[in-house]
């Protein structure tokens, strides 16, 4: 085997290996961000529904106006499973919701098992009980933000480390 | 006057309004309307396909094949859902049953409505938020963008020994709005044959289903627009739209036609409005639909001190259910109502009551002391009504 070529092949591996690490990094850094952007989401749909009484599909849409993020792929896809005027109930229309926004998301397992959670109480009870419900939501999201920025900014570079040097230890280990 | 509406400021726009209903954001939900009573007669089935999008999608093919197709066909009044119970339809043309194939006679034969069918209905009508209708669930009904109503019934929510909403729903009851010109013929044909020295305010009774408030929002675009045709010039007049069902605002625009003269109050409580209209918006005629709540009585006498004239609905089935009823008695005994016409089935006039000046200075007797006049005890117990006599002239 040529030189050339092992070495193509080693850089292939330490490059793809780096990518990889810089991408587990980056996904690790949004997710605080967009938990915070969620919050935020839900805060304005605890106004709106606090003192405007708007029903769900207005006040969904109003909260996200402007997030290009999961956060408004799950109030708009909400919103939109709502109007669709199959009288879907609000909890069915956030699952729906929580299946467009999953995929395009940072959210951790037990993120999403929280939102779900809020889900299930969305829409189905007086206006004291939702906003005890959005406001219990928006502290559990707020608390994880906390974290997840405290723990992000060094697992971030680990990973970005990790990368580059699993794919130099892997070159290593498989060199005659 | 050109047409124009105002929105209560504060809580009070809450009563009986659909929130965000000006919302553009919502707009989905809600189809375009026509805006000209010309257009609406394009399409018959109109109004039943609005009421049809927050129905079941189970029940809707069903449904759907019984919409009307011509001017001849059977027009829907109401649908009702019943859990466990079959579908039913009231028509203008009689009640008849929903079957998958299309009308059944008997109730054996029809599509039954599951438990989850009520529910969707109810997560439609009130768009899956309960919160956002607590008044209107305590009062077991909901407005439709169109004015339709949907009534609700369930569990009593309480809160604190106090009702605060429902939950549960068994049933639904959606009825539906619709113009209908010319229903008001006969009210006008009344109105034009009175003694002048009556006021000119009218008060529409009937059991429920007779089509108060559909003769009186006809009644309101004829008078709005005038009837030379019968000597009734036009007038300016104001609406207090409690419960959105008379003009069916939407985006602060009336749905229906009310004429060329007419203001609206959405949302706003019936006394309040009559005082807001007659202050800000200068009427000769202030309308309302079902009065007889606490605080009419004073706000119907004080629109008649400023010679407004007052045209109101009223549930009763006679005059004696009229009298019967302390608040409609108080209202009575203002002497603002001239005519009282009470509506039969199919939105004809049945009976058209002149109170006379002698039945209204008889009403306003404090109770206890005779009449007089041959009705006997106008006062102290309901007359029987009698044609041609007493203070009750008999149209």
């Amino acid at each position: 085997m040529g030189l050339g070529l092992t070495a193509a092949g080693a850089c292939c591996v330490v490059g793809g290996s780096t990518g990889w690490g810089l991408l587990v990094a980056r996904q690790i850094r949004r997710r605080p961000a967009e938990l915070g952007r969620l919050a935020a989401a839900l805060e304005a749909l605890r106004t709106e529904v606090e003192y405007g009484r708007t029903p769900l599909p207005a006040a969904l849409r109003r909260s996200a106006a402007g997030d290009r993020g999961p956060a408004g792929a799950l109030f708009c896809a909400a919103a939109a499973q709502l109007e669709a005027g199959g009288g879907a109930s609000a909890s069915e229309a956030w699952e729906a919701g929580l299946g467009a926004a999953q995929d395009r998301s940072a959210w951790s397992a037990s993120d999403v098992e929280g939102l779900r959670r809020l889900g299930h109480a969305l829409g189905a009870s007086d206006a004291q009980d939702q906003v005890r419900h959005l406001r219990l939501a928006v502290s559990r999201l707020r608390a994880a933000e906390g974290e997840a920025s405290a723990v992000a900014e060094r697992q971030a570079r680990m990973w970005s480390y990790l990368g580059v040097l699993a794919g130099v230890a892997v070159v290593l280990a498989v060199l005659p | 006057m050109a047409e124009g509406s105002m929105r209560a400021p504060g809580p009070g726009a809450r009563a009986g309004v659909r929130p965000g209903r000006d919302d553009p954001l919502d707009a989905p939900l809600r189809p375009e309307r026509p805006r000209s009573p010309a257009a609406g007669g394009a399409d018959p089935a109109s109004a039943e396909r609005e009421v049809l999008a927050y129905l079941p999608p189970r029940l809707r093919p069903a449904l759907a094949a019984l919409l009307p197709a011509g001017p001849a066909d059977a027009r829907w009044l109401e649908v009702r859902l019943r859990a466990g119970g079959p579908v039913g339809l009231v028509t203008d043309s009689g009640d008849l049953w929903v079957g998958a194939g299309g009308p059944r006679r008997l109730p054996e034969d029809a599509e039954v409505c599951t438990p989850e069918d009520v529910d969707r209905a109810v997560q439609a009508v009130t768009q899956a938020s309960v919160y956002a209708w607590e008044e209107e669930l305590a009062q077991a009904f909901c407005t439709l963008p169109g004015g339709h109503r949907a009534g609700l019934a369930g569990r009593a929510r309480r809160r604190a020994g106090r009702l605060c909403g429902q939950k549960a729903f068994t049933s639904v009851n959606v009825r539906l709005a619709r113009a209908v010109p010319g229903a008001a013929d006969g009210v006008a044909r009344a109105l034009a044959g009175c003694d002048p020295a009556v006021p000119a305010s009218v008060l529409l009774f009937g059991p429920p289903g007779s089509g108060k408030t559909t003769v009186l929002r006809d009644l309101l675009r004829q008078w709005s627009a005038g009837r030379p045709d019968l000597g009734l010039p036009p007038r300016r007049v104001g609406l207090v739209d409690e419960r959105s069902e008379v003009a069916a605002c939407a985006d602060g625009r009336p749905q229906f036609d009310l004429g060329p003269r007419t203001d609206v109050l959405d949302g706003w409580p019936k006394a309040e409005g009559m005082l807001a209209l007659i202050r800000a918006m200068g009427p000769q005629v202030v309308a309302c639909d079902e009065l007889g709540g606490p605080g009419d009585a004073a706000a119907t006498a004080e629109a008649g001190r400023c010679g407004v004239a007052v045209v109101a609905t009223a549930h009763a089935a006679s005059v004696a259910d009229l009298l019967r009823r302390p608040s409609l008695r108080a209202v009575l005994r203002t002497g603002v109502f001239g005519l009282a016409v009470r509506l039969g089935s199919d939105r004809r006039v049945a009976e058209v009551a002149q109170l006379a000046p002698a039945a209204r200075r008889a009403l306003a007797r404090p109770p206890g002391r005779p009449p007089e006049g041959s009705a006997g005890g106008a006062a102290g117990r309901a007359p029987a009504p009698e044609r041609g006599g007493g203070p009750w002239a008999w149209g």
